[in-house]
């Protein structure tokens, strides 16, 4: 088995030689769905209190009618100049960060494979498993080449390799509000960006279920927009308690077959 | 069961047959809303609420799911879907593969409807439905090249496509309207029926199912021929469009409930049905009302009916 900690020379070779940029939307931090810790929390209320409060955090604003989307934008080189646009977006930013990224990359029979993104610094690359020839024998790892996203060895081989580098990313934060006069796809918008020899765009996926619940007029919650979740749950409310004093012990005993069967 | 129909119109004209040979049909599903197939904080409120006044909360997630229905002793399961035409004077075949599924008469509608096309640097978009209604551009028109194309193309819709004057990287807004045809196919399964041999506890089942293979698929072939022309017979169908269904996932969930085996003891009995039973208000009702007791209601886990109910004092 082949030592994970092992590393292998990885060689860096010339760069890209045409400019891109690669757009991407970061996936929203809240959960989408209930979790078990929120149906947790709602039952604790009740359990405790009668009633619940207890709502979690929507993606869209309070009134339903906006949200915020985070762009990540990948240029290279990372001196490229790009404008920006946004359809029904207000745009801020960009924030120039520096991140790690690590790529787990499958060589199957090939001797190529590729980066996702720009690389601004190669960390670290190595082999993760036997690597095997085309013959299914197990080879020697090969020293794996960098040109510029494209990753090469000498010869076909299959086998799984790590890279770690770091790659610059502008952020932007999108502002999407409600378009006024749609009937149906709300919260459609696309982000653009153009260069010198490119443009490309990003469709913005709305939080989840944010063209239904406006539909609905509820948030994601269910509550009307602008309502609350209150819902109180005390004897003297509930129309349909059970009697609270002396009730006799009644059984009513059907039988299934008969009452409910085909016969 | 019948589980084909045949939609028929007139032919326009002769010309129909020989020149439009862009006709097309695709099928769509029309999903639904997703709050009849995930919780939120007030479905939970609610189902609460439905347990603690003596109600299932499974009555609840049935309202929901409005694409099942016990009638008797059938589940029906419904499933809208869309044939969206090239013209709606198209004759189009509807055929599903399910022997228990059928597929009722087509509903012609129109929709008013919004949304955007987007352009990546081609010059015709499909929107793949009939589309009667206004345009309108949302940024720049780029070439492939980042620049700025001035002036400015034209864009038109022509049949279901959005065209424009040259290739272009951009964005349109629709706002109109879209006409199609709306179907159900109706999928009937029995209720599971248990029967019990109280002497010997031998219990037979009938009217089962699994869900596990529950599935249908929907063809639509449509044609470049008429039935009052020569040569009818020999029409062979252009093309075909297939929908796999998508069995809602409520639907799936509800009818796992029919078949349990809760006691684990490899049958499917009465017994099954006593402890598969949902005794939410045993809980609720002593921890909200203090005291006085609690009523127990055993109900079927497939249909839902109330099959017993007991109230229980605190003192017993």
């Amino acid at each position: 088995m082949t030592d994970a900690n092992m590393v292998i020379p990885f060689t860096s070779k010339t760069t890209d030689s045409d400019a891109y940029l690669i757009l991407e939307q970061e996936e929203y931090l809240v959960p989408d769905k209930l979790t078990m810790l929120d149906v947790i929390r709602i039952l604790s209320d009740i359990v405790t209190t009668g009633e619940s409060t207890s709502s979690k955090d929507c993606i869209m604003s309070d009134d339903g009618m906006s949200f915020s989307a985070v762009v990540l934008a990948y240029p290279y080189p990372e001196t490229l100049i790009y404008n920006t646009g946004a359809v029904n977006g207000l745009l801020s930013g960009p924030l120039r960060t520096l991140i790690t990224k690590t790529e787990t990359l499958k060589f199957s029979l090939g001797n190529t494979a590729s980066l996702k993104y720009p690389v601004h610094t190669f960390i670290r690359g190595q082999w993760l498993s036997n690597v095997y020839d085309v013959g299914g024998g197990i080879t020697s790892q090969p020293t794996v080449l960098q040109d510029g996203r494209e990753l090469s060895v000498d010869s076909k081989v299959y086998g799984t390799y790590e890279v770690k580098y770091t790659t610059v990313v502008d952020v932007y934060t999108m502002t999407v509000s409600l378009i006024l006069d749609a009937i149906e796809n709300f919260f459609q918008s696309v982000f653009y960006a153009w260069f010198d020899g490119g443009v490309e765009l990003l469709d913005i996926d709305p939080p989840p279920n944010a063209e239904e619940n406006w539909a609905n007029g509820v948030d994601c919650n269910g509550a009307v927009v602008g309502g609350s979740n209150l819902i109180i749950i005390s004897p003297d409310d509930d129309p349909y308690r059970a009697p609270t004093v002396g009730p006799a012990d009644k059984t009513i005993d059907l039988d299934y077959c008969k009452d409910f069967g085909n016969g | 069961m019948d589980n084909s129909l045949i939609v028929s119109f007139n032919a326009n004209s002769a010309a129909d047959l020989t020149s439009n040979i862009s006709t097309w049909a695709a099928l769509e599903q029309v999903k639904k809303p997703n709050s009849a197939q995930e919780a939120t904080v007030s479905d939970v409120l609610t189902m609460v609420g439905y347990a603690k006044n003596g109600k299932s909360a499974r009555d609840y997630i049935q309202e929901l799911c409005s694409s099942l229905r016990i009638v008797g002793d059938v589940i029906n399961i419904d499933i809208d879907f869309y044939v969206w035409v090239s013209d709606m004077d198209l004759l189009y075949t509807l055929t599903v593969n399910n022997t228990s599924g059928s597929i009722g008469p087509g509903t012609r509608f129109t929709r008013p409807t919004s949304f955007n096309i987007i352009f990546n640097n081609t010059d015709a978009v499909d929107v793949g439905r009939l589309f009667d209604g206004t345009l309108k551009a949302e940024m720049p028109f780029f070439a492939d090249d980042g620049s700025v194309i001035s002036p400015s193309p034209t864009f038109e819709m022509v049949g279901s496509n959005a065209v424009l004057s040259e290739k272009a990287t951009t964005v349109l807004r629709a706002n109109g309207t879209v006409e199609g045809y709306k179907h159900t196919l109706t999928i009937s399964l029995g209720v599971p029926r248990i029967a019990v041999d109280k002497s010997t506890r031998n219990t037979i089942t009938y009217g089962a199912f699994s869900t596990v293979g529950l599935e249908a698929s929907i063809r639509v072939v449509w044609g470049n021929c008429y039935p009052d022309m020569p040569g009818y017979e020999q029409c062979i169908a252009r093309t075909q469009d297939n929908l796999k269904i998508d069995i809602p996932a409520c639907v799936k969930s509800l009818l796992n409930a029919c078949v349990v085996d809760m006691d684990g003891d490899g049958d499917i009995d009465i017994d099954d049905l006593i402890l598969g039973a949902l005794k939410l208000p045993s809980s609720i009702t002593n921890i909200t009302r203090g005291t006085g007791g609690k009523q127990i209601v055993w109900w079927d886990t497939c249909t839902g009916k109330v099959i017993k109910q007991k109230w229980k004092p605190d003192n017993e």
